[in-house]
């Protein structure tokens, strides 16, 4: 072999270095896949729950084999990055985190502030910042990462897609993700605003695999109400209706029921199938002002009274209830945020937006003016049909 | 007459692309969080602001380089101030073209290592990287110009899935109060645009002598430098549009986050390091030049007949000096904002002007 034929086997066995794969990698025997982690704070010091998926149980399709499709691990810390590393002395292995779905907050850490345990979130480059925030309310996120859910193999799996579903179809719930949240925290104009999730039953039966072999389980979770944050502390919760007046207001609202009471009684429920909203921030005589726009439209989905609705003077009747039902839910959340003294809707950044002088001076206490701030608010609600039948056969049954 | 060093010849559509190339390598992944950390969401301001005075840049490169269409940066530079002065001005742009050739490999290894791989050592990434710039280089222009033919559709295809896949993220209001941050914020921040990479277009002086019709090269330069700037202008908007102007700030990497964000329906997410191919083609193509200019610098200062007996050994001083050029991250970031305008303004502006006032009172030009 020449010199030259020398050299070019040797370069070509070099080549073979570079394709030997990751350093890094991360083989699936060697991790525990985390899809939630729960913060707690007990006595100054962080808690840090993670909610392990046993590959075991969740890969198999046969019945399986009796033990829980997850684990929930639990250890204390002085910060967040050294309780999750801690873990590893409870865990076989180390945990992986880029399949995170679910960080859950509970209630006393979120009254204490939530802004120092985020930063290493962000830092981490494992995580990525499309997971949903959520508050375990009256209760520790080590509890809600423990109860087991019937339905979902993994009960991650379950807040996530619960949380999704009823964002889009009853509205009164928020997806938000680390990045958003951040987003709110930063911007002086707008608080932030987290889903609010709730044990109901027996947390501890809640626990374990009897929760799962149960028709009606022991524990489940639901999500109730929006965490209400005056800069990054917990400062209360907003019921359903004021809920759902948030998210008309923030333009979430994907779809949702109204119901409506009946001239005769009894109710009527309109399915919005669209909404949108407007924010727009005004200074009037330096002083500034709110306006909000929302425009809806909806079906008839459920009649329960004896109603004759296929008339046009009915439908106007219905519309203009429909306007004051929507009107009412924003204004009840505007007077419910207003007594946090929390800007929620982001009505400052409306204002910064219309007009950053007049913001720059008011920025530093933003917080009263929000309280004092005039919103006004315009529906505009239409109804478009009526479902697969026009008029109700209640109506037919006349009065019986 | 001095020896022809380079043989091959690049057209003037090559120009343009590499041009382009070299615009979007490192700058990319960098400055749309420096044009935000001054002027807020009117980063992207400064941005158009600092491609139309990035232009001005390169009608000055311009009209230096097409007075003389027959000899590179540092073959004229003697010309001009005659062989000892010229010698030495010669030798601090080889200097500059080294040190942009560390500067821009400790990029690759730095986002690699920030955000791929955190446990490889940066060597391994810096040896593996300089392997195949080393490979290009000793190639030939020619070459490294034809490969970039071969890699601009895939960073065009790369850059439109970015782009079309965030269109649905924006939100317009992220990018209001418009002008709040004031002409002052918003020339400074320029600067950040200017620097990396317009002043660092001097590295091109180096290739005039190789392309077909150098007199008519203008256009394909002012061309390959308005797309490149085009497409960091679109990008930082992007940032500022889907992350915020303070996400974008603060993060190291933020086109990378941008990436990050992609997601249409459950099915396509996730893609970001298909997209991160964008920043790896584009700071390939930067580094390759800015040491085959450096490369080529050095052998027609010292006249060697070939500049490739100085391939390997200044390879292996590139990987080395990538790794001490700088001791973190966060000195990068101070570097880059505060010093680097200056450094790269000595030879991208002070350098030329000198050059060229000093060749109009002459008369030297061929």
């Amino acid at each position: 072999m020449s010199v030259h034929g020398a050299i070019r086997f040797v370069l070509l066995c070099m080549a073979f270095l570079t394709v030997t794969g990751c350093w890094n990698r991360n083989e699936l025997n060697e991790i525990s896949i985390a899809t939630a982690f729960g913060f707690d704070k007990n006595a100054g010091r962080y808690n840090v729950s993670a909610q392990i998926i046993n590959a075991t149980e969740i890969a198999t399709n046969k019945g399986s084999s009796g033990r829980a499709p997850v684990i929930t691990v639990q250890m204390p810390g002085r910060t967040i990055f050294e309780a999750v590393r801690a873990l590893t002395t409870t865990t076989p292995r180390k945990i992986y985190s880029s399949h995170l779905r679910i960080l859950v907050i509970g209630e006393d850490l979120a009254r204490e502030g939530i802004a120092k345990v985020l930063d290493g979130l962000s830092r981490d480059h494992e995580l990525r910042t499309d997971f949903y925030i959520i508050v375990a309310r009256n209760t520790t996120a080590n509890q809600v990462l423990r109860i087991l859910t019937p339905l979902e193999r993994i009960p991650t799996d379950k807040m996530y897609s619960s949380l999704e579903a009823s964002q889009r179809n009853w509205g009164v719930t928020a997806k938000v993700d680390l990045h958003q949240l951040i987003y709110d925290l930063v911007d002086k104009g707008k608080d932030p605003v987290l889903a609010g999730i709730r044990i109901e039953g027996n947390a501890r039966r809640g626990g374990t695999r009897m929760n799962l072999s149960n028709a009606s389980p022991q524990a489940i979770l639901t999500y109730e109400g929006l965490a209400v944050f005056h800069k990054d502390k917990l400062v209360g919760w907003l019921n359903d209706k004021q809920s759902k007046g948030y998210n008309y207001i923030r333009g979430n609202i994907k779809s949702t029921i109204v119901p409506l009471p009946c001239p005769t009684g009894d109710d009527l429920d309109i399915e919005l199938i669209h909404a949108s909203h407007k924010i727009k921030g005004r200074i009037v005589d330096g002083k500034p002002e709110i306006n909000v726009s929302i425009r809806a439209e909806g079906n008839i989905g459920e009649v329960e009274c004896d109603m004759k609705i296929a008339t046009n003077e009915a439908i106007a009747l219905l519309e203009q209830e429909l306007n004051e039902q929507i009107k009412d839910a924003i204004e009840a959340a505007i007077t419910r945020a207003k007594y946090y003294k929390s800007d929620i809707f982001g009505f400052g950044s409306a204002i910064h937006r219309a007009n950053f002088k007049a913001w720059n001076r008011m920025e530093s206490d933003w917080e009263d003016e929000f309280a004092r701030v005039p919103v006004h608010v315009t529906v505009n609600a239409k109804l478009r049909r009526t479902g697969s039948v026009v008029e109700s056969f209640l109506e037919r049954m006349g009065g019986s | 007459m001095q020896p022809m060093i380079e043989k091959g010849k690049i057209n003037r559509r090559q120009f343009a692309i590499l041009t382009m190339l070299f615009s979007l390598g490192s700058t990319i992944l960098i400055v749309p969080s420096a044009l935000t950390a001054v002027s807020k969401q009117d980063g992207w301001i400064s941005a158009i602001v600092g491609v139309l005075l990035g232009m001005l840049l390169i009608g000055l490169y311009t009209v230096l380089g097409s007075r003389y269409p027959k000899q590179s940066l540092v073959q004229y530079s003697e010309t001009i101030l005659g062989a000892w002065l010229g010698k030495i001005v010669a030798l601090l742009f080889f200097s500059f073209f080294f040190l942009l050739s560390s500067l821009v490999l400790r990029n690759v290894g730095d986002f690699i290592t920030t955000i791929v791989m955190p446990e490889t050592p940066i060597q391994i990434v810096h040896w593996i990287f300089v392997f195949a710039v080393l490979m290009a280089v000793s190639l030939g222009l020619e070459v490294i110009a034809r490969s970039s033919e071969i890699f601009l559709p895939w960073v065009v295809f790369l850059l439109l899935i970015l782009i079309v896949f965030l269109v649905p993220q924006i939100q317009f209001d992220r990018i209001q109060p418009v002008f709040e941050s004031g002409t002052k914020a918003i020339l400074h921040s320029s600067l950040s645009i200017i620097s990396i990479p317009y002043l660092e277009l001097t590295v091109f002086l180096m290739l005039y002598p190789y392309v077909n019709h150098p007199e008519k090269i203008g256009s394909a330069y002012l061309k390959g430098g308005v797309l490149g700037g085009l497409v960091i202008i679109i990008v930082t908007m992007l940032c500022v549009f889907v992350l915020g102007w303070d996400f974008t700030s603060r993060h190291t990497f933020p086109s990378y986050t941008l990436a990050k964000k992609i997601q249409v329906g459950e099915f396509l997410q996730r893609i970001e390091v298909l997209v991160a191919v964008i920043w790896f083609l584009t700071i390939f193509f930067k580094l390759a030049l800015c040491f085959y200019a450096a490369m080529l610098g050095l052998a027609q200062l010292f006249r060697l007949s070939s500049y490739r007996p100085l391939i390997v050994p200044c390879g292996i001083l590139l990987a080395v000096l990538s790794i001490i050029v700088y001791p973190n991250i966060v000195y990068f970031r101070v570097f880059a904002s505060e010093i680097w305008p200056f450094y790269s303004l000595t030879f991208g502006f002070f350098f030329p002007v000198l050059l060229l006032v000093v060749s109009l009172f002459r008369g030297t030009a061929k």
